[in-house]
């Protein structure tokens, strides 16, 4: 399908965000890294903030949002009502952060709706006529990926403040999420395998003559050795495996330091960016042939 | 309840592309857009034929909204722009559409696309400009192969009114249960039935 830019932005920052405050929230549950506390909400505003600024800018006629806007079922209320929930708790967390220190509860509290974000994000693209998005694959492709880019934006914060224990928080936390991301991908090629499109064989549609059918058996192949196989393996090796080697290294104390924090982040971004492209081309209506 | 629809007797299809045309006459439709569209499917060798003709089957398939009775699309608006209606269509009410798309990606036959011009998600309305004037759809009422009939799928096939006031009970050969055919449902129960003898449906 078409290309959603906006969306695909939306998604990335969010999950970012979501993660780094989740990330933030756990370590103030486990009293540990009050210095990196506020560069670190700061950072996840700022990116849930993009995220949402630049899903705005997908909207056709947002000045007809005030018209109507509401209703439960669908993916985008439920968005907004947990980015203001989100951002509501982030307030409360800088009003205790401006007090002195976040109490266990908070933080827990931060660490839930983070996650919860994330989740709700991920529902809103579960639609059975897409069916190469509908898999509990997208829901831990989302999360990893909000692991590994939060860990690392916590990793690089609490490098650049010399805090010790976020630090290994943070490095062990990209090492995790970045291991989930290959694992995600490595499943999800597996699944696409399995996905099934309504396959009429030979056709032609007369409202467009010069292009070509679409081979339902070949179409699926594009992900893993197709067109989109450089999206794909980028987003496993550049997005997954590099963000974990380099949170391995500082974990074990071999290494690494605020470079490799920031190559962690740009890699998780980047790769991130690179599998959200290749599934938006990949994910075609089930009756694909209109 | 009711549930007004589009019965399409495939094997009286002969591919002339009227309705299709007819629709973007009478709805203005935009270049490049289509509210419904004709595809052909195969030819495709029968099975256990000689693989070479007249071994091969072959059928016309118009594809538009299918007016489902549980709508994704309805259910991803954030803003009740799309809507189920009492008698069953599934219609946009562009003044309060905000262009997200959502319906677009939600529906599983792609029949939905942004009006480049208002902004705004458009669809097949089911003309309801003319029915509610006790006309026929203007695909049926073009239909020079009296293949396409329009009615209430509740009150049963046969009562579906074509040209001609015939009623598709009155004109088409006989078909049975096994001949009823739908598009792929994931779901959202699509109200369109497509009459295909003789052939294998492929979808």
């Amino acid at each position: 399908m078409e290309i959603q830019w906006a969306l695909i932005i939306f998604t990335l920052f969010t999950a970012f965000g979501s993660g780094l405050f989740a990330i933030q929230g756990l370590l103030a549950l486990l009293g540990k890294g009050e210095k990196i506390q506020l560069p670190a909400l700061v950072t996840a505003f700022a990116a849930i903030v993009v995220g949402g600024l630049a899903s705005f800018t997908h909207l056709q006629h947002w000045d007809r949002a005030f018209n109507g806007f509401g209703r439960l079922t669908s993916g985008i209320t439920q968005e907004l009502i947990g980015i203001v929930v989100v951002v509501l708790c982030m307030v409360v967390y800088f009003v205790f952060l401006r007090r002195g220190s976040i109490p266990k509860g908070i933080g827990a509290v931060a660490l839930v709706l983070g996650v919860a974000l994330i989740v709700v994000m991920t529902t809103s693209y579960m639609m059975p006529a897409r069916p190469v998005w509908t898999t509990p694959l997208l829901y831990l492709f989302y999360l990893s990926q909000g692991l590994v880019a939060g860990g690392a934006a916590a990793w690089i914060i609490a490098e650049a403040v010399k805090e010790g224990p976020a630090v290994g928080l943070g490095a062990k936390t990209t090492a995790i999420g970045g291991a989930l991301v290959v694992v995600a991908l490595v499943a999800y090629a597996f699944y696409i395998a399995s996905v099934q499109f309504t396959d009429v064989g030979n056709y032609f549609d007369p409202t467009q003559p010069t292009k070509p059918m679409t081979d339902i058996s070949s179409y699926l192949t594009l992900l893993v050795s197709g067109s989109l196989a450089p999206q794909f393996w980028s987003a496993v090796v550049v997005g997954g495996m590099v963000p974990a080697a380099a949170g391995i290294i500082r974990w074990k104390k071999e290494g690494g330091g605020l470079a490799f924090a920031a190559v962690a982040l740009v890699a998780a971004l980047a790769g991130g960016l690179a599998f959200r492209f290749a599934i938006y081309v990949l994910g075609g209506s089930v009756f694909i042939f209109y | 309840m009711t549930q007004l629809a589009i019965v399409t007797d495939i094997n009286r299809c002969v591919g002339c592309l009227a309705c299709s045309v007819a629709c973007k006459v009478i709805n203005n439709v935009p270049i490049g857009s289509f509210w419904n569209k004709t595809l052909r499917i195969g030819p495709t060798p029968t099975e256990g034929g000689s693989g070479n003709w007249p071994d091969v089957e072959m059928y016309f398939l118009n594809v538009s909204c299918q007016h489902c009775e549980e709508p994704q699309c309805v259910e991803v608006c954030p803003t009740g722009a799309s809507q189920k209606m009492e008698d069953g269509t599934v219609q946009i009410d562009k003044s309060k559409c905000i262009g997200c798309q959502f319906c677009v990606m939600a529906c599983p036959y792609n029949v939905r696309y942004l009006n480049e011009e208002e902004r705004v998600v458009e669809k097949c309305t089911l003309c309801t400009q003319r029915t509610t004037e006790g006309a026929l759809p203007q695909c049926v009422s073009q239909c020079c192969g009296m293949a396409r009939w329009y009615g209430d799928v509740e009150q049963g096939l046969d009562s579906f009114r074509g040209p001609n006031d015939m009623t598709l009970g009155e004109f088409v050969e006989d078909f049975d249960e096994a001949d009823v055919h739908q598009l792929i449902d994931v779901g959202n129960k699509p109200s369109y039935r497509y009459i295909l003898r003789k052939f294998r449906w492929r979808g």
